[in-house]
């Protein structure tokens, strides 16, 4: 009995070949679900949203600084139980580069205005219209915040009000310099 | 127009049945006597006029359903399964009279009327179709699909009537109990449709409350044995008895799951009763009489028959169920696939009859096997249009 | 080595070859194939199942800690990415290319070229033969041959002997099929690769700009409709759209309705669903003494501003709540941002007496919780406002897997509607013998030899052709 012909042996190889390959790749490769929403680790997803004033804030731009992200809403009481804290850091590291960007989920200017009016914040309010950026960061609950140092990755994320001491110790992670 | 279109499809649902009382007294005249093989010849032919008769009265009644609804008849379950019974009894139309083979008549004609009788169940008004179903794919798509499907359905009868012809009494006992086993499940069928229909007939429906998910009030078409979590005795009644009864078991999620219960534990009940009664009046297993019924037809044709009925059947569903769906898939939701259940059903199906297809040409595997293939085959196209509906929820829940 | 009596062994290269060109293998990883896809329905995966919690919790929740943590370990929550269902299908496309590469020589030898003279025995050996009298004239075979002409076979004579045949392409149909089938998974492999493929959401108003996220566009609303039918529910619905380019410049304007989709830069926008809430409220103000409207107003409710005046009140919004509902404390507070039961603290100055403070629901404006006060409210009409769902998509291997369904599509129908159909001939004492041969349908053959030979021969009867068994 002759050997196979070369062309049969030839396809065999280069299908044993690109098994190995393919069992490699699916061993190496990183989880499939990786890249969901914002993971700690990640650099943060970019995105560009208004103030109620009307003013820009491309998150890609805010490199070099630190940065938390805070996703709120007017009617949810544990975030406006935590926005004193966060005006207090932001006041305290302003100028260590800290910024807080609250991030609204979608409501009136009136409901934004009359709450940085009555908590006297000074940090800028976004207006995630439509909400496409919450479902970016696939935010479920509120208040959830996002620490992120200064080359835009996210170190610390925290769902539920914050106290004094937890944003003490994220603002720890992201404020080093460098 | 609509009334009809309900009135042709009455006439055409009375001619298959009369095609299958037809066909299936030819085969118990055959068996009984050989002087009455010219007899029963004649019945067969009757049974064939009236299959035709039925298929000619059904297109009617879709055409004059089109007409009437001024869209496409085939958007809802009632539209589906009814186009899917016509192109069963279509199929057995061409495929009997190309192979002379009337036997075929008392093992497929049934299966139609089950189908269209499946469909009754539904509602049948007519339904403005969802905006994304406004589409020259449908009709392609659904038709297609159907078409094949109905294909499979003649290639069903045939491999059953094959297994039942080349049944060895020694050995296969799997078989067997398997072979009866697909009989008891027809009786379960049979009854969950006398049952559904009846009660459809009769405008019964009862209300049940349920905390299944949250406070809510479920209707129930059939009389509600088993409830769901929250339910008490005595919210209905059938017969005097105060229902429900028993409660669907804690691990039972859904707001349905009790509904689906009761109506599989009803029909179950249904169809063993129905089971028993032929069985004792037959005095045998059904198999037995399955085998007696299909006599000494040739198994070679029964299996060109049943390889045929898929042979047909294959590119259509390949290029209805598979290819137009993809098509639209990606048009209406901008993917041609994402693993959705019915989908993924639809994937099953053909790769199944894939296999069938290669195991003609594998040794050993030609025979027997394949045909317990072809008729599982069949089995699963069922629980596609069916049971995915019924238990699985996705995009494609339109009903 | 070749020598006769030294059979060389089997080595890895001939056996992997032997394991992918076996029918019997590839039957039996269809079937796998087809049973792991089952299980992948039965359990709800990740990305389908309608719960916000990670996979990490909702499986260990839905079927318990064990149960839950086998799934998720074996990777049955997310099946169809699972190494082991794309092993599978990897050993699909290898069997389907070797299986296909093992036949098809010798297939494209036995149709393409096939002999016209076999063996008499060969010919007298076909399942379908019959004989017929030799023509008069140069050819034994004219007669046979313009017969089959006219059915469309292709007549070789050659060498004293005929062979004719038709439906080469029936013969191809599976290995076209396979082709199409290897495309379909090139195609859905394309998709794995970096910047080929892009799955987002967006929801957009009339009037906003929102950039195409995984894109450097941008898509602005000019405005969105939907057409109810006579039962109320939505017939069709739109958007009426302006593409931009990062630099603000318009690219493109079109519409995108439900199975219409806008394309732009290999990305299509999906028409994918809506929802409405409540917009514009006209309001008017009623003297509750008399009953006659003192004043009127027009609140967003969407956007409600600081201060309204109706007639000679001057109403200001002390606050707003879109979605009323009472906390466990029993404060008033806002179930979410969207206005489907919107209401508002009103501080309402009178032109005379005292101002005064009240709560207003605009949905509901009987509902009133201080019946004492000198005017109050009703709605007259609320405008809808839509939020038009955007799906995006791209997906650069899109055109190979239309090529590859069309593939498909072409190979089932010629595998199966198409037969391959021959006949050989020979002449032997002032008869031609003919002998024929299908490999599909064969009833139908049957009928075309007998017609055959019943034009060759009038005077026959149907005896000397074998036709299939009859029904007995």
């Amino acid at each position: 009995m002759k050997r196979y012909p070369t062309y049969k042996r030839i396809t065999a190889a280069v299908t044993l070949l690109l098994a190995a390959l393919w069992f490699g790749f699916l061993l190496l490769r990183p989880s499939p679900r990786g890249a969901d929403g914002a993971a700690v680790g990640c650099v943060a997803p970019d995105f560009e949203l208004n103030t109620v004033e009307g003013e820009t804030y491309r998150l890609s731009d805010l490199r070099g600084r630190a940065v938390v992200l805070n996703f709120f809403a007017t009617w949810c009481t544990y975030c406006r139980a935590e926005m004193p804290v966060l005006q207090a850091a932001y006041e305290t590291h302003r100028d260590r580069g800290l910024l807080v960007l609250a991030v609204n989920l979608d409501e009136s200017d009136l409901a934004i205005t009359r709450f940085r009016e009555q908590l006297g914040l000074t940090f800028p309010i976004l207006v995630d219209r439509g909400g496409n950026v919450s479902q970016l960061y696939q935010i479920v609950p509120l208040p959830t915040s996002f620490f992120l140092d200064r080359e835009g990755v996210i170190r610390a994320k925290w769902t539920g009000a914050l106290d004094e001491a937890q944003v003490d110790e994220a603002l720890k992670l992201i404020l080093q310099e460098g | 127009m609509i009334q009809l279109s309900s009135y042709l499809f009455l006439g055409a649902f009375a001619a298959y049945v009369a095609a299958a009382v037809l066909y299936v007294s030819r085969l118990t005249l055959r068996r009984s006597d050989a002087h009455h093989f010219a007899r029963a010849d004649q019945l067969g032919r009757h049974g064939f006029h009236a299959a035709v008769l039925g298929v000619i009265l059904q297109g009617l009644a879709i055409g004059a359903r089109w007409i009437g609804s001024g869209q496409v008849p085939l958007g809802n379950m009632f539209e589906y399964m009814s186009f899917m019974g016509w192109s069963v009894m279509f199929f057995f139309v061409l495929i009997s009279a190309w192979y002379k083979m009337p036997g075929l008549g008392a093992f497929v004609a049934p299966v139609g009327i089950a189908v269209i009788a499946y469909a009754s169940v539904f509602p049948t008004e007519v339904q403005p179709l969802a905006p994304v179903l406004r589409s020259i794919w449908l009709p392609l798509h659904v038709a297609f699909a159907a078409l094949g499907e109905g294909a499979f359905a003649v290639s069903f009868g045939a491999a059953l009537m094959y297994l039942l012809r080349v049944r060895r009494e020694q050995s296969g006992r799997w078989e067997d109990a398997l072979l009866e086993f697909f009989f008891f499940c027809g009786a379960v069928l049979t009854g969950f449709l006398v049952l559904a229909l009846s009660f459809k007939a009769a405008g019964y429906s009862a209300y049940v409350t349920s905390l299944a998910e949250g406070p809510a009030v479920l209707e129930y078409r059939l009389p509600p044995f088993i409830g769901p979590a929250g339910s008490q005795p005595g919210e209905a009644a059938f017969l005097g008895l105060p229902l429900p009864l028993v409660q669907a078991p804690a691990w039972m999620r859904g707001l349905y799951a009790a509904r689906n219960l009761n109506t599989l534990v009803l029909s179950t009940v249904a169809g063993a009763l129905l089971y028993a009664l032929v069985r004792l009046a037959a005095n045998m297993p059904l198999r037995d009489l399955g085998t007696r019924a299909v006599g000494n037809m040739s198994p070679r044709l029964l299996d060109e028959v049943s390889y045929r009925g898929i042979a047909v059947g294959y590119p259509l569903f390949t290029l209805g169920a598979l290819v137009f769906a993809m098509i639209w898939a990606q048009k209406a939701w901008g993917r041609y696939w994402d693993w959705d259940p019915k989908e993924t059903w639809a994937l099953i199906t053909w790769l199944f009859y894939s296999g069938y297809l290669h195991m003609r040409i594998v040794r050993g595997w030609e025979g027997r096997a394949a045909a317990w293939v072809a008729a599982l085959g069949f089995v699963i196209v069922l629980f596609t249009l069916v049971g995915v509906n019924l238990l699985i929820t996705g995009r494609h829940a339109y009903v | 080595m070749d020598e006769q009596g030294v059979r060389p062994d089997k080595d890895l290269l001939d056996r992997t070859w032997d394991f992918f060109s076996s029918v019997r293998v590839a039957t039996v990883l269809i079937f796998l194939v087809a049973a792991a896809s089952i299980a992948g329905t039965l359990i709800p995966q990740e990305g389908q199942y309608a719960s916000a919690l990670p996979p990490e919790q909702f499986y260990p929740q839905e079927y318990g800690p064990v149960l839950g943590a086998l799934l998720l370990r074996t990777g049955v929550t997310h099946l169809y990415s699972s190494w082991w269902y794309q092993t599978l299908l990897f050993l699909i496309a290898a069997s389907l290319v070797i299986c296909s590469l093992e036949r098809f020589v010798p297939l494209w030898r036995a149709v393409q070229r096939p002999n016209p003279a076999p063996a008499t025995e060969f010919v007298r050996g076909l399942k379908y033969r019959f004989t017929a009298p030799a023509a008069r004239g140069d050819s034994p075979y004219a007669d046979l041959a313009a017969a089959l002409r006219a059915r469309r076979y292709r007549v070789i004579e050659q060498g004293g002997r005929l062979y004719a045949d038709k439906g080469r392409m029936g013969r191809w149909g599976p290995y076209i099929t396979h082709i199409g089938l290897i495309l379909l998974l090139v195609g859905a492999g394309i998709r794995t690769l970096p910047g080929a493929y892009l799955e987002e959401y967006i929801w957009l108003r009339d009037g906003e700009v929102v950039r195409v996220p995984g894109t450097d566009f941008y898509v602005e609303s000019l405005g969105f409709a939907v057409d109810f039918g006579a039962d109320g529910e939505p017939v069709n619905y739109q958007t009426r759209v302006r593409v931009l380019d990062a630099g603000g410049n318009v690219v493109k304007v079109g519409t995108i309705a439900v199975n219409e989709p806008l394309s732009y830069d290999r990305v299509g926008l999906y028409q994918s669903s809506y929802h409405a809430d409540y917009g514009r409220a006209e309001v008017a103000v009623i003297d509750r003494a008399g009953g006659t409207e003192v004043g009127r107003f027009t609140i967003d409710l969407m956007q409600p501003e600081r201060e309204y005046v109706a007639g000679d009140f001057r109403i200001t919004v002390e606050a707003y709540y879109p979605d009323l509902a009472i906390d466990a404390r029993g404060q008033p507070t806002s179930r979410s941002s969207r206005p489907a039961n919107p209401g508002l603290k009103l501080a309402v100055v009178p032109p005379e007496g005292e101002p005064y403070t009240t709560w207003f629901l605009p949905l509901h404006p009987e509902l009133e919780f201080d019946e004492t006060t000198p005017v109050r409210f009703s709605t007259l009409r609320v405008e809808p406002v839509f939020t038009s769902g955007l799906q995006v998509k791209k997906d650069l291997g899109i055109p190979v897997v239309y090529v590859g369904l069309f593939v498909i599509s072409a190979g089932v129908f010629a595998a199966f509607y198409i037969a391959h159909r021959r006949y050989w001939a020979f002449t032997e004492d002032g008869l031609v013998v003919v002998g024929g041969w299908t490999n599909r349908n064969p009833r139908s053959f049957a009928r075309e030899t007998a017609a055959l030979a019943r034009l060759l021969d009038p005077g026959r009867c149907a005896g000397d052709v074998e036709m299939e068994g009859e029904e007995r």
